[in-house]
């Protein structure tokens, strides 16, 4: 689906007059737009790459807020939520629980208002405060560096290492589509474990980006749980989840290695010594488990490459490093 | 002449008598309809946590249900926009000079555009349970007043007819 497309589509949730000058919004700022964000009782404010705009009741966004801005009541915000729910917030259940949901389009809402607990564990939200919504875009070409400088092609097991927002998920979409499609010669089966939707944004069983001819999806599904279920009824060549760091993602991840199936993975940090210093990650380097570390540039530059690492010198006295 | 007015007038005051006298009969195959899309749209929530646009689709295509005219309007104006409970409430609106609910019918099922879909499965369930119980006791009540007035209806149609030939003649 193109990015304009999906754009559209999630400005047709916002009520009468609102998504219509969402539709309008000047191109410099809907082209760079990542997120939407309505507070309650406070100006609605749109989140591009390097500003914070409000947006006026004429449609003008504006650098600061004014007293002409658009604001959301919370009854508003909550029949905004149920629009974005197409008014079947039962369907989106699990999802809520998880603090989001996803609407066709690749589009995340964030949600934010007072959780509701029972044992522990988070059974609802209600009294909805505010909505993040993630304007989903893809980014085709962004892992064209990897095929080229890192992959070279052969398939391999990666970590992709990243600060936030510094496009670790947007990068290993990409490289799961091309793998999928072929680019590495034949089409791999690929395994995608989209713990939160973000991966392939499946919506109503669809995926709403372009993952590949030969993905399948394993959505909403535990990252252990997820691997271990590809790994027995799949039978992938690779697979991709994202944020590793749990102890059972590891020893799924040995499993993964064991059985031949090339795992490529994320992490957040923001340099490989802060990488090494988590536990988990170590262990399966140590373990050989990855081939290659990637740690991407800042998120100001999002999917670029800062430095490649080869695992297996990580550990020598001489670290190889190509930047 | 005035033999073809007390035919005429016969024939009319018939007709009158027999439509009434109908109109009480679809009314509770209405209302039992009405239970029975209840009980389906329970059934979809519960076991499959159906979205509310598919399950309008599903109460359309079902045979059980053709007497609620309001289900296929609601599912034509779904294609053009997600705002559920005002569609909803526009379709029963549209279709009451079709049907033969009474006001506390229609206000019943309008309460259904405000639940299907508003919160979690549980919460629309108790709700339906209510709505359920409700339109339970209309359905009743009106099987009730079919079986008194129905066919009382329909003779003293005949009846007005008969009597007003009379005085014609």
């Amino acid at each position: 689906m193109e990015n304009n497309q999906r754009y559209q589509q999630m400005c047709d949730y916002f009520p009468g007059e609102l998504g219509r000058l969402l539709h309008k919004l000047p191109y410099f700022i809907r082209s760079d737009l990542h997120e939407i964000r309505v507070r309650a009782n406070r100006p609605i404010s749109l989140m591009t790459a390097k500003q914070c705009w409000f947006l006026q009741k004429d449609g003008q966004p504006v650098k600061q807020p004014s007293s002409n801005c658009w604001i959301f009541s919370t009854r508003q915000i909550e029949t905004l939520f149920k629009s974005f729910c197409e008014y079947s917030v039962h369907s989106f259940q699990n999802e809520i629980v998880n603090g989001y949901i996803t609407i066709v389009g690749g589009h995340r809402i964030g949600i934010c208002g007072t959780v509701l607990t029972e044992a522990g564990k988070v059974i609802g939200i209600r009294e909805i405060s505010s909505l993040n919504i993630r304007i989903a875009r893809e980014v085709r070409g962004a892992a064209d560096e990897i095929f080229s400088r890192v992959l070279g092609g052969k398939l391999q097991s990666i970590l992709i290492a990243g600060v936030p927002a510094s496009g670790k998920t947007t990068l290993i979409r990409e490289i799961a589509r091309g793998i999928s499609d072929g680019r590495l010669g034949r089409f791999y089966k690929v395994a995608m474990i989209d713990e939160r939707g973000e991966l392939a944004a499946i919506y109503q069983g669809a995926p709403q980006n372009e993952i590949g001819i030969s993905t399948d999806v394993y959505h909403l599904c535990p990252k252990a749980i997820g691997m271990e279920l590809a790994l027995r009824t799949g039978a992938p060549d690779i697979i991709f989840c994202d944020e590793i760091g749990q102890s059972d993602d590891a020893n799924m991840l040995i499993r993964s290695m064991l059985a031949g199936v090339k795992v490529i993975a994320t992490a957040h940090a923001d340099s490989i010594s802060t990488l090494m210093k988590r536990e988990q990650i170590q262990y399966l380097c140590k373990q050989q488990i990855f081939d290659k570390i990637v740690l991407l540039k800042q998120e100001d530059t999002p999917c670029e490459i800062d430095k490649i690492v080869q695992v297996e010198q990580l550990f020598h006295t001489r670290e190889k490093v190509t930047s | 002449m005035n033999l073809w007015i007390a035919l005429l007038s016969i024939i009319l005051c018939s007709l009158i008598g027999i439509v009434k006298g109908r109109s009480f009969k679809h009314r509770v195959c209405q209302l039992e309809q009405s239970l029975v899309m209840l009980e389906k749209i329970q059934t979809y929530l519960r076991y499959e946590q159906m979205p509310t646009k598919d399950i309008i689709d599903c109460l359309v295509d079902c045979e059980e249900l053709q007497q609620l005219c309001f289900l296929k309007f609601c599912h034509q104006q779904l294609k053009k926009s997600h705002d559920f409970p005002r569609l909803w409430t526009q379709s029963i609106e549209q279709s009451a000079n079709k049907m033969d609910f009474q006001k506390n019918d229609q206000k019943v099922l309008k309460m259904l555009g405000n639940i299907l879909g508003s919160t979690n499965t549980e919460n629309q369930l108790n709700q339906l349970e209510l709505v359920r119980q409700l339109l339970e006791q209309s359905f009743q009540q009106a099987t009730q007043e079919h079986q008194q007035k129905g066919k009382l209806f329909q003779s003293l149609g005949v009846l007005s007819g008969i009597a007003i030939a009379i005085l014609c003649i």
